[in-house]
């Protein structure tokens, strides 16, 4: 039994920092002061993920640490930075405000950091779990809003019935192999002892309809557009930003590690699964009013894009998705940060009052602009490259007709993309008043902004860094 | 005698029953007890494979269920409750001011 | 086969004449005296209005309800830890104060926070 706390050191100053967000709630009247101490937290975590930690296996093998599950940590730091960031702009909309909207957050990004590396089916549903539980009650956080208790209601009944599935297919992939470890079933599957029975390809089945939950793609779609509607909007963006790619890098070691050894079981069932959701999630989107709501349909779309990836079972599908998922974090970041700090001044989330933005701020106007346009895959920014790999990888293995699918999917999102954005910039503003910003925000904004060009222009060195280290994943 | 196909066939009894309870209730707390259906259905097919293929792995795999479960329920009915309170209903088609 | 539940059978016959021997036992030796106070429905101490049937449950049993099925549920974890105390060592004795200081934090949280306060 060998137990390498020293791995799990970034998770551990995670939970001190949760217990200690607890403790400093009571004496701390000021809730801003508690978010600082939040993003200090995550910093040193972020840290301590780059500098000290080597790979290997922690927890008796039930968790692992390679530079897939380092990617993903610094990612689900840099979004739970940027989550905290906008709860700044979301304290006040809430009644009897509370630290424990931090805190839960901060139980999110662990839940989100231990689904990264987790390497066994154990750690893998527990954590699993914490991150979803947390979202429901982050969901249902304004519980003097009907939308938000309502959303979270839905979003608790859907989710359970997705965690049965998953459940389900768990207890049958255990019945099939005689074991839990991704490694181990790895093993089993490719030595061909039990070889592929019909217990493993039902487990397989129910698994992948289990976590279609987790990335909201069909079947398991329908809680999104209520839920990003309803949910208060910096948990929104942890659903959109972090909560998918946690779901993504699931599937990932589900799929490609521990039952890659039968990928034709299951390329074609994601292909379909893929296709399906591009269509709906791109033509549902045409016709919506409310922002978040548009953006929801768009995401259960690029959940389309990004299962072209895992339905590729290939090095270049899964680095694609990770690029992919870092370019969708700053689009969805930036475009949060603009909806946040526009309902904080205007209180409406509603497209049609978006009108005139660039009049009354440019920078926000601008982040929008690129946020959406990378959204939709526009070269030179982040989304083009992201998609292309994507593109390129289906068709390296055969699938044709799933990239046709994908590329007129992407002309629809320009369309109802382009809608908002001529709102923005071409229709006149009802109100006049100007929009200031804090020195702050204005950095957090060209921060994103600079980014999703840079990884556009320049994605050299992070698609072969990406290549790299999808090999561990095989 | 009893074979592992007999607890299988429970199990899946069991998980359609909470299935078709969760899709077709309208009362939320016959849903969340359909849920809980669900989640024991599975623990039984974890025990039972446990059982036949002589590994412990299952049975802690169950001991975590059933806390997970029993949070689940927790939070489903603290939401419940505040559902309830400001719109007086328990049923699921009366949920519906979001935009479709 | 079903001969080997006899001893099973047994066990259920003896509890219920078991039981039935206490309490005919105690109403011969207990004193006798009901009154209005002691016939009503026995709810916390506090007295109960209207009749429970009709579904009206204050809100907070509800509260108090949820918070039971968690703690209740993570004693789980102490049996099996309990169990194998000796094999696992300083180290698992250690860890399982860990999670219940995790636990207690929790606990004393909900309790500052109100939670268990009966609001009247």
């Amino acid at each position: 039994m060998e137990l390498n706390i020293n791995i799990i050191i970034p998770e551990i100053i995670l939970i001190a920092l949760a217990v200690c967000l607890i403790v400093l709630d009571f004496f701390i009247t000021d809730k801003k002061k508690l978010n600082t101490i939040g993003i200090c937290g995550l910093v040193i975590a972020g840290m301590s993920v780059l500098l000290g930690v080597k790979n290997g296996f922690a927890l008796s093998g039930m968790i692992i640490q390679d530079n897939v599950a380092v990617f993903f940590k610094l990612l689900f730091i840099l979004v739970g930075i940027y989550i905290f960031y906008m709860g700044r702009f979301f304290e006040d909309r809430i009644k009897g405000w509370k630290g424990e909207f931090y805190i839960l957050i901060v139980f999110a990004i662990i839940g989100m950091e231990f689904l990264s590396s987790s390497y066994d089916f154990i750690s893998f549903y527990v954590s699993l779990e914490l991150l979803t539980i947390t979202l429901y009650i982050l969901t249902a956080y304004t519980k003097d809003n009907p939308h938000s208790v309502e959303a979270g209601l839905k979003y608790l009944i859907t989710g359970a019935l997705a965690s049965g599935f998953l459940l389900y297919g768990i207890s049958f992939i255990y019945g099939g192999t005689g074991s839990t470890g991704f490694g181990e079933i790895a093993g089993i599957l490719r030595g061909g002892g039990h070889g592929l029975n019909g217990f493993v390809t039902i487990g397989l089945v129910l698994i992948i309809l289990g976590l279609t939950f987790k990335i909201s793609s069909i079947p398991f779609h329908v809680w999104t557009p209520d839920v990003y509607q309803g949910a208060p909007t910096p948990v929104t963006a942890l659903l959109a930003a972090g909560s998918k790619a946690a779901g993504f890098v699931v599937l990932m070691r589900v799929l490609f590690t521990a039952l890659g050894s039968v990928k034709e079981e299951w390329m074609l069932f994601i292909a379909v699964i893929s296709a399906v959701t591009l269509i709906f999630g791109n033509m549902s989107a045409m016709p919506q009013k409310n922002i978040k709501r548009l953006i929801a349909y768009a995401g259960i779309g690029s959940a389309g894009y990004l299962l072209m990836g895992i339905a590729s079972a290939s090095v270049l599908g899964a680095s694609s998705i990770m690029f992919y998922l870092l370019t969708y974090l700053f689009s969805i970041a930036g475009s949060f940060l603009v909806i946040v700090i526009f309902s904080h001044v205007s209180g409406s989330d509603e497209i049609d009052s978006y009108a005139g933005l660039s009049r009354r701020s440019p920078l926000l106007a601008a982040t929008m602009f690129i946020g959406l346009l990378s959204l939709a895959g526009v070269p030179p920014l982040g989304g083009f490259i992201a998609k292309f790999y994507l593109f390129a990888a289906v068709v390296k293995e055969g699938l044709i007709w799933l990239a046709v699918i994908g590329i007129l999917m992407a002309i629809v999102s320009m369309y109802y993309f382009l809608l908002v954005i001529k709102r923005i910039y071409l229709m006149e503003p009802v109100v006049e008043e100007k929009i200031t910003l804090e020195p702050t925000t204005k950095l957090m904004l060209y921060g994103v902004n600079i980014a999703i060009i840079a990884l556009g222009v320049y994605p050299g060195p992070f698609t072969d860094w990406f290549v790299q280290i999808a090999r561990q994943l095989f | 005698m009893i074979t592992v196909n007999h607890y299988l066939l429970l199990s899946f009894i069991i998980f359609s029953i909470g299935v078709t309870g969760v899709l077709l209730r309208r009362n939320i707390l016959i849903v969340l007890m359909s849920l809980e259906l669900i989640f024991n259905s599975v623990n039984i097919s974890l025990v039972a494979f446990s059982y036949y293929l002589h590994s412990m792995t299952g049975m802690v795999l169950v001991v975590f269920t059933i806390t997970i479960a029993a949070a689940e329920v927790g939070v489903g009915l603290a939401i419940l409750v505040a559902v309830y309170r400001l719109r007086r209903t328990v049923y699921v088609d009366e949920l519906n001011t979001l935009k479709h | 086969m079903l001969l080997n539940y006899l001893p099973v059978l047994i066990m259920i016959g003896l509890v219920a004449v078991m039981a039935m021997m206490v309490l005919f036992v105690a109403s011969l030796i207990r004193p006798s005296r009901p009154y209005y106070k002691k016939n009503q429905a026995y709810e916390c101490g506090i007295d109960p209005i209207g009749e429970a049937s009709i579904g009206k449950v204050r809100i907070h049993y509800f509260v108090i309800a949820i918070l039971f099925i968690i703690f209740d549920v993570e004693t789980l974890y102490l049996f099996p830890w309990a169990v194998v105390l000796k094999k696992i060592g300083l180290f698992g004795y250690i860890e399982m104060f860990v999670f219940i200081f995790l636990l207690l934090v929790g606990f004393i949280y909900a309790w500052i926070k109100g939670a268990l306060d009966w609001v009247s």
